[in-house]
């Protein structure tokens, strides 16, 4: 099992897929018959998809709605850090 | 890297042929461009009147090119004035069957009598030839889109620093060009 990522960085490594994912993205849509590019982005959408679940179940959501299937217990959104206390923090993001 | 997807690992280029087979369109040439300048003016007819006065009205056949009314407005200074040539009047003596067509059309008649409006528009790039480049005589440029293959990925790591994923689109903004 590999070692627990930080809240920030689980989000870093999600941004970083989310780009290539939009990447890709772009690729195939002037590219529709690319097979090798289609391969990797549905790698890459699976594994951003892993990475957004791993972060939500640990964190918290991500957004407030769309993503988790049920907030379970309670309201968990408002449980997580706003912008400016992830500032004041000295988070980057 | 914690996680290892298994990306930023080069590979060959995508492989016989999906990705070649997209095509960027093919851009029609520039009608104002040295070649088709050449026959631009075949394709300004019909003119109002034939030279000759007679009443029969020369025509002439439909432009074969999209483009058969230039501005003459984005016509680049470059363009020699002479390329109006005299195939008007030529074509003017084969559709007329009268005797008085063999009067020989001259470039002034034809753009005094038929289109003033050309000439005097026209006029700033002839007498501009040899004067500083502004955005006004400049010529028209012509822009191209290179099909991009799948091949050249950056790490991870490094794109949220280069903002993509290939390589090749990593243009980082430098003053002054390249440095």
């Amino acid at each position: 099992m590999p070692q627990q990522l930080s809240r920030v960085q689980l989000l870093e490594e999600i941004q970083k897929i989310s780009l290539v994912c939009v990447d890709l993205n772009l690729f195939l849509d002037t590219h529709p018959d690319c097979e090798e590019a289609l391969r990797d982005f549905n790698r890459a959408n699976k594994f951003y998809r892993q990475l957004v679940n791993e972060y939500q179940v640990t964190y918290g959501p991500l957004l407030g709605f769309g993503q988790m299937s049920t907030m379970e217990q309670n309201y968990n959104w408002i449980k997580g850090p706003w912008p400016w206390e992830r500032q004041n923090r000295g988070e980057s993001l | 890297m914690y996680y290892n997807p298994g990306f930023g690992v080069p590979t060959s280029p995508c492989t016989p042929s999906p990705c070649q087979m997209y095509q960027a369109p093919v851009m029609p040439m520039n009608p104002y461009g040295v070649q088709p300048v050449q026959s631009a003016p075949q394709q300004m007819m019909p003119m109002a009147s034939p030279s000759c006065g007679c009443s029969q009205m020369p025509t002439y056949p439909a432009s074969p090119m999209p483009y058969a009314a230039p501005c003459y407005n984005q016509m680049p200074q470059a363009m020699p004035i002479s390329v109006e040539a005299t195939i008007m009047p030529q074509a003017a003596k084969d559709d007329c069957d009268c005797q008085s067509t063999k009067k020989t059309y001259t470039k002034t008649t034809y753009m005094e009598a038929e289109v003033p409006l050309m000439q005097s528009v026209r006029k700033p790039y002839q007498t501009t030839q040899s004067t500083n480049t502004t955005c006004t005589n400049l010529p028209l440029a012509q822009s191209y889109v290179q099909p991009q293959t799948y091949k050249n990925f950056n790490d991870v790591n490094n794109v949220l620093t280069q903002g993509t994923y290939f390589k090749d689109l990593y243009k980082p903004y430098t003053k002054g060009g390249n440095q």
